[in-house]
């Protein structure tokens, strides 16, 4: 910028002084807000839906919403937070921290090793200690060290001194921007990231990763502590193998179980039915689950079918009972039977085994061929055939790979030291001792400590 | 009504008698009446963490995990700032902003939640995790020292003359709340993030609530900003500490009304 011409170098700093101003820093925050706001009060489209899920949201929201919905998605606010509006402030805003930063850095250090003035005019002070009292230099620095400040000395006569606390204070504002910094490498990383969700049976086979096809998950049990009737802890086990190694652990909301370079977590879990239907012989019968993978996530949304297909061949199959199914219904066709089955709701939370209320309608009859409770792992036996009953426990367990995860940690840390340093109460004083043992003093405020800023 | 009951409505007599006597100071101009208001407030706060041990005792664990108790926790740290961060100069002010804001968030827990939500029970398991504790503890205590601010700056916002109150007071005190509070709401963001990220793989999930916690933290963020800034010192600033008020009772009493209003993004398993 050495040879610019006048004009162009008053351009650019007047450019430079805007873009590292803390005005523009406030109005790009408040943007910022503004869209944060309206981001609550029209539905954001949930993150984790597949494309089916994404159609039968909107789909949802149409229905709810009406015409205006499609004003809302033309505009792309049902993804707020991801529109290039959003975008283009949070750019705006990062731009405008790095400008300030630069623009601040050189003065915060200057600052941290030696305050700006040491000396103020001879007006500014006021006598220390009691009338008529004089101090030698150690006496005065005696004195002075008393408020607990970090002490500069101009020696000389007179002798100038300038203590100030916290003295780290002003690394604050650098601390809080690094945070901020931070999280646009997390940004950029989560682009890395991956997540695979598997529903297992306990006890069942082990099912690969998706994202990750070395990696074979198996679940061993789900362990449900319950204390004075309430739920107190979960958690399932897991076997993992990833190609000859083999571990074995327990996820559940106090902790993943790290494998494969992922963590797994326990995000679901519920009651597995398996029920098998066999004629008077003894030869296994088909059963026909209705409603197989229809149930709903607590939003609305529908649940990714992650199970096996339905089973069309003779032979057990599971009904599970996902959070928010209460019951659940299947079919024998040989036998002409349609079967509805009700867990207790302590059975659905999975912690203890209760009965089981069991309905059995048969065409052609006018009334149930059994209504009533049984026990669990109970074998019906029916004019036609049999029934059996064997409870035991599902898990929907999410691989998780995000490598974001640190940074944002890091940004975290940064922004909550940055801030303490910042706003910590913070004390400066002025002090002036004189040829004839004189000392005075000049209590500094908050204003003359730290600069207001453009 | 049970004992923690009576507890709580004993405290909440304490906090309105800390704001009355913060009021009554500031009108007829007798600072000894404010430091009565701190004590009164003081004890309202200790006497609503005496009651948030009694239903740990009881349920033999951390008594965070309902609306009442947040609310309850959230009234002891308001009355807690006022009494360790407003500057002596000012007490009475500050009594005057934390001792009514306090008691009426009690008083309106005690009144309009239904007694059975009311009743203490221990955490569920997917809060069994250490880190949502620490997670409420650090947020509600950023919360008393902002409301403390928020309540500062509405009051400065007052007409001159509607209360014999300095705006340089008013700022005094919100700037004291501030500080105090907003580290601990960044450090309880902090562990919030890191609680979803050990219970179930979240850090962030834009959902309701973290939106508006994420709302609040960016007007007190503003709040700190502008507060010597030229052009929005004075009335601005204290606006933006109001909206940084509204937005945090937001986020503490109407997150769950929102969240059903718009949508939940956020999946509550468990």
């Amino acid at each position: 910028m050495k040879d610019a011409p006048p004009g162009r170098k008053a351009l650019w700093r007047r450019f430079w002084n805007f873009l590292a101003s803390r005005r523009l820093a406030v109005l790009l925050l408040l943007g910022l807000l503004l869209l944060t706001l309206a981001g609550l009060f029209i539905p954001q489209q949930p993150a984790e839906l597949d494309a089916a899920g994404r159609k039968a949201w909107q789909e949802a929201m149409g229905e709810r919403y009406g015409p205006a919905w499609g004003v809302y998605q033309a505009l792309g606010l049902p993804d707020l937070f991801h529109t290039p509006l959003f975008w283009a402030l949070g750019a705006a805003l990062f731009l405008n921290l790095l400008a300030c930063t630069a623009d601040r850095l050189g003065r915060l250090l200057r600052a941290m090793r030696r305050p700006a003035t040491l000396r103020l005019p001879e007006t500014a002070y006021a006598p220390a200690g009691r009338p008529g009292q004089k101090f030698s230099l150690p006496e005065a620095r005696r004195h002075l060290r008393r408020f607990g400040c970090r002490l500069w000395e101009e020696p000389g006569r007179p002798h100038y001194f300038y203590g100030e606390t916290p003295r780290l204070a002003p690394l604050g504002t650098l601390l809080s921007h690094l945070g901020l910094f931070l999280l646009l490498p997390g940004l950029l990383l989560s682009g890395l990231a991956w997540r695979d969700r598997l529903r297992l049976d306990v006890g069942a086979s082990a099912t690969f990763l998706p994202h990750h096809p070395a990696c074979a998950v198996a679940a061993l049990g789900l362990q449900a502590g319950e204390a004075g009737g309430f739920l107190r802890s979960v958690s399932g086990e897991l076997l993992i193998s990833e190609g000859e190694a083999l571990i074995r652990g327990r996820t559940g909301p106090e902790g993943p179980l790290p494998a494969c370079g992922a963590n797994f977590y326990l995000r679901s879990y519920g009651l597995a039915l398996q029920v098998e239907a066999a004629d008077p012989r003894g030869r296994p019968l088909e059963v026909v689950p209705s409603g197989e993978g229809q149930a709903l996530s607590p939003e609305g949304a529908p649940s990714k079918r992650l199970g096996p297909p339905p089973s069309s061949a003779a032979g057990p199959v599971v009904l599970r009972f996902p959070e928010g199914t209460a019951e659940r219904s299947f079919d024998i066709p040989a036998l002409a039977l349609h079967v509805t089955v009700a867990p207790s709701a302590t059975a659905l939370v999975g912690f203890r085994q209760g009965p089981l209320q069991v309905h059995i309608e048969q065409a052609g009859l006018n009334r149930p061929l059994f209504d009533g409770r049984i026990a669990p792992h109970t074998t019906l036996e029916l004019p036609a055939g049999r029934l059996a009953f064997r409870p035991t426990s599902f898990l929907e367990v999410e691989a998780v790979y995000d490598p974001t995860f640190p940074f944002l940690l890091g940004a975290g840390c940064c922004l909550v030291a940055g801030s303490v340093l910042s706003l910590l109460p913070q004390r400066s004083f002025w002090a002036r001792l004189d040829e004839d043992g004189t000392l005075w003093i000049r209590l500094g405020r908050q204003e003359e400590t730290s600069g207001g800023g453009r | 009504m049970a004992f923690e009951d009576w507890l709580a409505i004993l405290a909440v007599l304490f906090l309105f008698g800390g704001g009355g006597l913060s009021l009554a100071g500031l009108l007829t101009g007798r600072p000894g009446l404010g430091h009565w208001a701190r004590w009164c407030a003081g004890s309202g706060g200790y006497l609503l963490l005496l009651v948030l041990t009694w239903r740990g005792l009881q349920v033999q664990g951390w008594p965070l995990t309902d609306l009442y108790e947040v609310l309850l926790l959230t009234a002891a740290t308001t009355a807690l700032a006022c009494a360790l961060v407003a500057p002596r100069r000012q007490e009475a002010l500050a009594g005057a902003c934390a001792g009514p804001a306090a008691g009426l968030m009690v008083a309106l827990a005690l009144l309009f939640l239904p007694s059975g939500s009311r009743l203490p029970h221990p955490p569920t398991a997917a809060l069994g995790s250490l880190w949502f504790p620490l997670h409420v503890l650090a947020t509600t205590l950023g919360y008393g020292g902002l409301i403390l601010a928020g309540s500062a700056g509405l009051l400065r916002l007052l007409p001159a003359g509607r209360l014999p109150i300095s705006p340089h007071d008013a700022e005094e005190v919100a700037w004291r709340g501030l500080s105090w509070g907003y580290p601990w709401l960044t450090l309880g963001m902090v562990l919030g993030m890191v609680w979803g990220w050990w219970a179930w793989g979240r850090p962030w999930s834009w959902s309701t609530k973290e939106v508006l916690t994420l709302l609040t933290w960016g007007l007190f963020t503003l709040a700190f900003h502008t507060r010597r800034l030229k052009g929005w010192r004075g009335w601005p600033h204290a606006l933006i500490l109001t909206a940084g008020l509204a937005a945090l009772l937001l986020t503490l009493l109407a997150a769950e009304a929102l969240a059903r209003l718009a949508v939940p993004v956020a999946e509550y398993v468990f």
